[in-house]
């Protein structure tokens, strides 16, 4: 591992770790999670590629 | 893109703007496309192999969510794989050829279609194999026609932007955002992963 990534490591870590949290959050959620079906969060990833895809500017 | 149509919004916000709609209907035409055809594609594998036609099975969930795992782990750079993408750019002749707005279109569509991009988000690749799952080519077509519409209409928001005076920080998100994009398309990622796993793991509690 490089000085670089390894200085970004703990960042990366509670980055990682607070995506699985929310993830589990939202699956775990009362009516508001049932609200969001797969589907739903299928085109939620739809739209933040496109969001994404204007980082190749 | 705005690489491309910047300078031109900053000689004619007009043209640029107009270029930056043409790409935006490019995109979300070739992205539709794609997403058609691979939501077909699944059909008709789901048809061959008799899988059902329930877009969120569970098989398919817990599929998409090993797939966000590893794009997830991927782009917050915990694991190191090239992406397989098209080594092909888009043809910067055709500004000559057709003038921006002609071009804009063409290369969206170039862009939309897959044909003629860079790939560097795992996001895309979970997005296509995930239509091609679901096997429902209506929802491949909505989906990833959002994916090019949303592109489309941020480049629309960052031409604006530049024809307002805002070209040296990069439009509306900043020249930087790549970095950024990893980061959050990292999180969004591992969260859709866990989402879809316990979803498909306990869905009689949830």
């Amino acid at each position: 591992m490089t000085g670089e990534r390894l200085q970004k490591a703990p960042q990366q870590l509670a980055l990682g770790v607070g995506g699985i949290l929310v993830g589990a959050a939202l699956a775990m959620a009362g009516d508001a999670g049932r609200m969001l079906s797969p589907t739903a969060v299928l085109l939620l990833l739809a739209v933040m590629t496109g969001v994404a895809k204007s980082g190749s500017t | 893109m705005l690489g491309q149509f910047g300078p031109i919004a900053q000689r004619s916000a007009g043209t640029g703007l107009r270029a930056a709609v043409m790409y935006t209907v490019g995109m979300a035409l070739g992205g539709g496309t794609v997403g058609l055809l691979l939501g077909t594609l699944g059909l008709g594998l789901r048809w061959l192999f008799d899988l059902g036609y329930q877009a969120e099975a569970r098989w398919v969930l817990l599929a998409v969510s090993v797939l966000g795992f590893v794009g997830g782990l991927r782009d917050l750079e915990f694991i190191r794989f090239a992406l397989p993408q098209p080594a092909r750019q888009v043809p910067r002749h055709y500004l000559a050829v057709f003038g921006p707005v002609w071009t804009a279109l063409f290369w969206g569509l170039g862009i939309g279609l897959a044909y003629s991009t860079m790939i560097q988000f795992s996001l895309y690749w979970v997005l296509a194999v995930w239509v091609t799952l679901a096997g429902s080519p209506v929802l491949g077509l909505v989906a990833l026609g959002l994916y090019g519409l949303v592109n489309g209409l941020l480049l629309i928001v960052d031409i604006a932007a530049v024809a307002r005076g805002r070209w040296e920080s990069g439009g509306v998100l900043g020249w930087g955002r790549t970095a950024l994009f990893f980061n959050v398309g990292g999180v969004v990622l591992l969260a859709c992963g866990v989402f879809l796993a316990l979803r498909a793991a306990l869905p009689v509690v949830l």
